[in-house]
């Protein structure tokens, strides 16, 4: 059972997302999971709290749950994040911590990532002993033009120890738009496939906001949903592979930013 | 003036050359396998002399110091290296009885380079590291030569040969003669602004003829280079320079509204079934103050590097990249993607390339850059990323399918400049696996004169001491060399490559 969904994580590479991804639509740097998962930090100054879940391939006993807290002060940003997939005797508990900068036009982040095996009862310092996982990254984003973001993600740059369950190369992506937008997204390869390339959509009808996304290699996609009431926001998303399944992601944030994102 | 005159003339047959068709640097032919690295012409003005010394790690515990000094003032120049692997050695130039006295490294050109100067490869007009005004500082030999108005004389240690040679010019023409190995050969040349031909050949009566021109057609700039000759000519100087014995190249460049539009196209052949052709095709467009983007696509047949006559014929490869550069001069970020295939339309990849490169303005005029490259490369096939440093391009050999991520910091510290690098690779090289590799260098660039400091100047295009290869860097740090060899069982990383000059 462990081998087969270790062997189905493998096989996936479907979402280059991992612990700490929410339900947000590619390119968003909305506080704090692009920060931890991309080290693509906020444009906005915000203080946010975020707890998700998501069940992959629908594998009742493959779920990850997290919980990810990020703030600001002035141009800086942090993020703080803590979660856990799978069963005990199977899963592993990741720590996840972000750290960047940020202006209107541009920015800048690092992130860092420790797992460690659920086979224990989880503590902090255990993330930092032998046998834990140990990845870093960095990412970088600015607006090119009006309405038009650039953004380069390598959330594996350097990894020790036991090995990430994905293995997550280089991204590059532009998006054009705020709400109502459209945007390209390439992966670079990785040893055993050609990379990966996306083409998503959004649309906005305030307070939703719905998206989809289209992948190669296979061919699949994804789509999401949105829905904020004043500090609260609602995120869903399923990924759909046609050999794996569905999986699903549901994310409730409370999030206070001092300006909207441009 | 008639040296001023040659250089210009090869300067702007280079640019003809390049603006056409932005090739980016790869190793030559005599090169290794492994990394190879490319020496930055020195970029001092009158009167400044700068010290640099540093300290690299390949990775593990061995520990490599290196110091460099470089002068320049009152018709005397010169680079002298300790301790640096790749480089080591020198060269200094004084003025000397009307003339230019040189000594150590040397890479003199005549003409065309068909005798002296290494013939460039078929779809490069002239080779970027022979000659006064080369972009990079050949090391083709080692020994003294002088020139003077009119005539140049020099005698060195060349492809583990002695050689001499000596060559008398008459306005446009010139004329010259190699001697060494117990043979010789001869080199007729004519050198005008924009007209440029060479034949030499040899007592056995092998020859080769090279002519190229530049020209304007409206508003389309055009470059044409033809070269023909027997095969087995081969430079007494520099024989694994021959290149293809019959070549025909042609470029245009033309500016647009949106920007510039370069056309390429060359055939060759080696030898009687052993031909080749290359086509390209590449739109450099500006966006704003800052931006650019480019893209291009291009068609290679047959083997680029001289091969053996019993290799088999080499396929087709297509390919296409786009690269982009964008931000202010505060925080710049650049993207590139390249893509190669068997197929049409590059169909059925073999090497596909991302690269992305951030920098940022640091406090006290400092400056810190990113960059991280992905590839993969079937097996068989490898291609070079090139790492620019303050005074080198080295070309990484790469293939499998891996990563390098560099991080530079630059920083004003103690009336110089640190900078500190930071490499890691994994997968696809041989350094995969190991421990980071650092390098830290210190320099300072200083007026002769006393009391004057060397004001840093704008970051040009062959960088200087007080900056990082420009705010948005030179093309070539992005670029993958698109046409790296093909060969078989390419594995890992070798050695670091030095020139058969530094052996």
């Amino acid at each position: 059972m462990k081998r087969a969904l270790w062997a189905l994580l493998l096989l996936s590479r479907a979402t280059a997302a991992q612990d700490f991804t929410a339900a947000s639509p590619a390119g968003s740097t909305r506080a704090p999971d692009g920060l931890l998962d991309r080290a693509l930090p906020a444009a906005s100054p915000s203080l946010c709290a975020t707890v998700s879940q998501t069940r992959w391939w629908g594998l009742p006993g493959l779920e990850t749950h997290s919980a990810a807290l990020g703030g600001s002060f002035h141009t800086w940003r942090a993020a703080l994040g803590l979660a856990q997939t799978g069963e005990p005797e199977l899963g592993w508990t990741a720590l996840g911590i972000g750290f960047g900068a940020a202006t209107r036009r541009a920015g800048a982040g690092l992130r860092a990532c420790a797992r460690r095996d659920r086979d224990a009862p989880f503590r902090v310092v255990r993330v930092f002993t032998a046998g834990a996982g140990v990845e870093a990254g960095a990412g970088a984003w600015l607006v090119a033009a009006d309405g038009v973001r650039v953004w380069a993600s390598a959330p594996q740059v350097w990894a020790s120890g036991a090995a990430p369950p994905l293995a997550r190369p280089l991204e590059l992506g532009v998006r054009a738009g705020e709400r109502n937008a459209a945007w390209v997204r390439l992966v670079a390869p990785r040893a055993g496939d050609d990379g990966e390339r996306a083409l998503g959509l959004s649309l906005a009808v305030t307070p939703m906001q719905a998206w989809a996304e289209v992948r190669d290699a296979p061919l699949r996609g994804s789509v999401g949903l949105s829905a904020a009431i004043a500090s609260l926001r609602v995120d869903a998303r399923v990924d759909a592979h046609p050999v794996l399944g569905e999986t699903v992601r549901i994310a409730l944030a409370w999030l206070r930013e001092q300006r909207s994102a441009p | 003036m008639n040296a001023h005159r040659h250089a210009a003339t090869i300067a702007l047959l280079l640019f003809a050359g390049t603006a056409a068709f932005a090739q980016s640097p790869e190793p030559p032919p005599e090169a290794g396998e492994g990394d190879y690295t490319l020496e930055q012409a020195d970029s001092l003005d009158d009167a400044e002399f700068e010290v640099a010394i540093g300290a690299a790690s390949r990775g593990g515990s061995e520990l490599r110091r290196s110091q460099r000094v470089s002068f320049r003032g009152g018709g005397t120049r010169g680079t002298l290296r300790d301790g640096d692997e790749a480089l080591s050695g020198g060269r200094v130039e004084a003025p000397l009885a009307g003339g230019t006295l040189a000594a150590g490294r040397l890479a003199p050109r005549w003409g065309r380079g068909l005798a002296l100067g290494g013939a460039a490869e078929p779809w490069v007009f002239s080779a970027e590291d022979r000659g006064a005004g080369a972009r990079y500082r050949g090391r083709s030999g080692a020994g003294l030569a002088y020139e003077a108005r009119g005539a140049s004389i020099f005698g060195g240690r060349f492809a583990k040969r002695d050689v001499f040679g000596t060559r008398i010019r008459a306005g446009p023409g010139a004329m010259g003669l190699l001697a060494g190995g117990r043979t010789a050969q001869g080199s007729v040349s004519l050198d005008t602004e924009d007209r440029s031909a060479e034949l030499a050949f040899d007592p056995r009566g092998r020859w080769r003829a090279e002519a190229a021109l530049t020209d304007a057609i409206g508003e389309t700039r055009v470059s044409l280079r033809i070269r023909g000759g027997l095969a087995a000519f081969r430079s007494l100087a520099e024989p694994a320079r021959a290149g293809a014995s019959r070549t025909l190249a042609a470029s245009a460049t033309r500016e647009l509204g949106f920007g510039q539009v370069s056309a390429f196209g060359a055939l060759w052949a080696w030898r009687a079934g052993q031909a080749g052709a290359r086509a390209a095709l590449e739109v450099d467009a500006r966006l704003g103050q800052h931006g650019s983007f480019a893209c291009g696509a291009e068609d290679q047949h047959g083997p680029r590097r001289e091969p053996s006559p019993r290799a088999r014929p080499s396929g087709t490869r297509q390919g296409w990249w786009c690269e982009w550069r964008g931000g202010s001069p505060g925080a710049r970020l650049a993207l590139r993607h390249e893509l190669w295939g068997t197929r049409a339309l590059a169909r059925d990849a073999v090497r596909r390339a991302v690269v992305a490169r951030a920098d940022w303005a640091a406090p006290y005029g400092g400056r810190l850059a990113f960059t991280h490259a992905v590839w993969r490369a079937r097996s068989g096939e490898s291609l070079y990323l090139p790492e620019a440093w303050s005074d080198r391009l080295v070309l990484r050999a790469s293939s499998g399918a891996g990563s390098r991520t560099r991080c530079e910091l630059r920083l004003p510290l103690a009336t110089g400049t640190v900078r500190l690098g930071l490499s890691l690779a994994t997968g696809g090289t041989r350094a995969a696996g190991r421990r980071p590799a650092w390098s830290v260098e210190w320099s300072r660039r200083s007026r002769l004169a006393p009391g004057h400091t060397a004001e840093p100047g704008p970051a040009s295009s062959r960088g200087s001491a007080h900056a990082l290869r420009g705010t948005d860097g030179e093309d070539h740090q992005l670029r993958v060399v698109r046409h790296a060899r093909s060969r078989q069982g390419a594995r890992g990383e070798g050695p670091e490559h030095r020139p058969p000059g530094d052996r």
